[in-house]
């Protein structure tokens, strides 16, 4: 089913502005001119803008490529990253999917693509818009060798990586806010890391680093209350290959976790410094327990952030949602 | 003396082989480990629970006063629940504490992070005392820079105590549930 999804959508993008027939498209995938239609009605229902006109047959009104684990290999340079691959069309998260993977055996590299999550995951129970086609929502298991307490770093390394990789592909100068969101110029956040860890007591099974970057869609295009904080690469539309940015994002993560896998967080730390916009900045920051106030001055050597709190305290923070300027 | 992230990694080890005893000297100190069906003699072994691993430290008597190995530190994991037992003088005293610790397992903290009762902050609690738990149920989160490491039992039993708060911050080895084994 899914794959004949995508070589429907495949066939569509490659068309162009031409309408492509049901005939024509039932031909080559070897199905009735009917299931075409039901396939044609669930990608429609999936978010996919596909127009349909009695007598002259479908055609895609979003061009970006169509995602495919083909296309993403062909130009892979890493050793284990993507190796194996599951490239979807709509999950309910690719986390949840990698997970469940990685928990059958998947192997270490095994990466989950999706075009569309309808569940996408966020920190705390909060979800990831992540709509049809207009971003890359992956999720990577790996399978480290050090103990659980180096396994947080891995997500600043992480956001270190896909930075340089969104920097060399697209020239969009993101920035790191701790601990690893990318943000644009502007301030909005165009990317979200969130990783999952099983483990033995302190031994790790396996690390799932789900990664959500947006890539098109205009500030209308997201949720009301997500207009004014999130934000994509390429708002108007301007060319940005997917499947480009996922290999070269890829390969950096590769690398820079074999360097940490090394070395530790200490080369990654001066490269995360380089990238990032949070230090030296008037913060707010909210726990589960409450808010505090002050100054982002620096990060450990664990990748803690530290505070330079109102009250004149340095507390360091390990997990929170920080606030910009706050009022 | 020997460390207990030593002793607790000596114990896995020993877990995860066939090895049923063990003798290491280092500085004077020395500890012998055994696995307690591998003996069936001493009480404190029969009151462990099966794959329970017992760990002895004799000091030198020249050395300072010793402390059982159990008590000293962050607890160890309770997958090999650590029973402290002093040779020697006032001996008797250290194996009825480590018989009534046998049958408690203690969850610890893995790593420094965010204690999280519930996946989110409006679900229900994973646990709570009285939920009978497995190996496999999932008792807790702690979080570090939005890496979420989902906490299993790792044991089979009934959750007795909840050791943190929700949103308090855990150090490695910090306790975090008791639970009285099946």
């Amino acid at each position: 089913m899914t794959e004949i999804r995508g070589r429907i959508l495949q066939t569509l993008r490659e068309a162009g502005d031409r309408f492509v027939s049901g005939e024509e498209l039932g031909q080559k995938l070897g199905i009735s001119r009917t299931a075409v239609w039901k396939h044609i009605q669930s990608l429609q229902g999936a978010g996919y803008p596909i127009e349909a006109v009695r007598n002259r047959g479908y055609r895609l009104l979003w061009r970006g490529e169509v995602l495919s684990a083909e296309a993403i290999q062909a130009g892979l340079t890493t050793r284990s990253l993507g190796k194996r691959m599951a490239v979807l069309e709509t999950v309910d998260s690719t986390n949840r999917y990698a997970f469940a993977e990685a928990e059958r055996g998947a192997p270490e590299g095994y990466t989950v693509l999706a075009e569309r999550q309808t569940a996408g995951k966020g920190r705390r129970g909060r979800a990831w818009f992540s709509p049809p086609g207009t971003g890359i929502w992956m999720s990577v298991v790996l399978r480290p060798g050090f103990p659980v307490y180096k396994a947080p770093q891995l997500t600043l390394t992480a956001a270190v990586s896909v930075a340089d990789a969104v920097r060399k592909v697209t020239g969009v100068p993101v920035g790191i806010k701790w601990p690893n969101d990318l943000l644009l110029p502007d301030g909005r956040k165009v990317c979200g890391i969130l990783s999952e860890l099983s483990a033995e007591a302190e031994e790790i099974r396996f690390v799932v680093l789900g990664i959500g970057l947006n890539v098109f869609g205009r500030p209308e295009t997201f949720p009301p209350e997500l207009r004014t904080v999130a934000g994509a690469l390429a708002p108007e539309g301007e060319q940005i290959s997917r499947i480009a940015l996922i290999q070269s994002m890829l390969a950096h993560l590769e690398r820079d976790y074999a360097v940490y896998s090394e070395d530790g967080f200490s080369p990654l730390k001066n490269r995360w410094e380089r990238l990032n916009v949070s230090l030296g900045r008037r913060i707010a920051v909210q726990t589960s327990r409450g808010r505090l106030t002050g100054w982002a001055r620096r990060i450990d050597d664990d990748g803690a952030l530290w505070v330079e709190a109102d009250t004149g305290e340095m507390e360091p923070i390990i997990s929170a949602d920080v606030i910009f300027d706050p009022h | 003396m020997f460390r207990v992230t030593e002793i607790r990694e000596l114990i896995r080890l020993m877990d995860e082989t066939s090895v049923v005893e063990l003798e290491v000297e280092s500085e004077g100190s020395r500890l012998s480990i055994r696995k307690a069906h591998a003996t069936g003699v001493a009480p404190a072994v029969q009151a462990a629970p099966p794959a329970a691993v017992q760990a002895a430290v004799q000091q030198p008597a020249a050395s300072t006063p010793a402390v059982p190995a159990g008590i000293e530190g962050p607890p160890a994991p309770a997958a090999a629940p650590l029973t402290g037992e002093k040779r020697g003088k006032g001996g008797g005293e250290a194996r009825s504490t480590a018989i009534a610790e046998a049958s408690l397992h203690t969850i610890t903290s893995p790593m420094v992070g965010t204690f999280y009762r519930a996946p989110a902050p409006d679900a229900d609690p994973y646990v709570q005392i009285g939920s009978k738990v497995t190996e496999k149920t999932i008792v807790c989160i702690v979080e570090a820079m939005k890496l979420m490491n989902e906490i299993e039992a790792d044991c089979r039993g009934e959750i007795v105590e909840v050791l943190a708060e929700n949103g308090q911050l855990v150090e490695f080895g910090q306790p975090l549930f008791r639970v009285r084994l099946d």
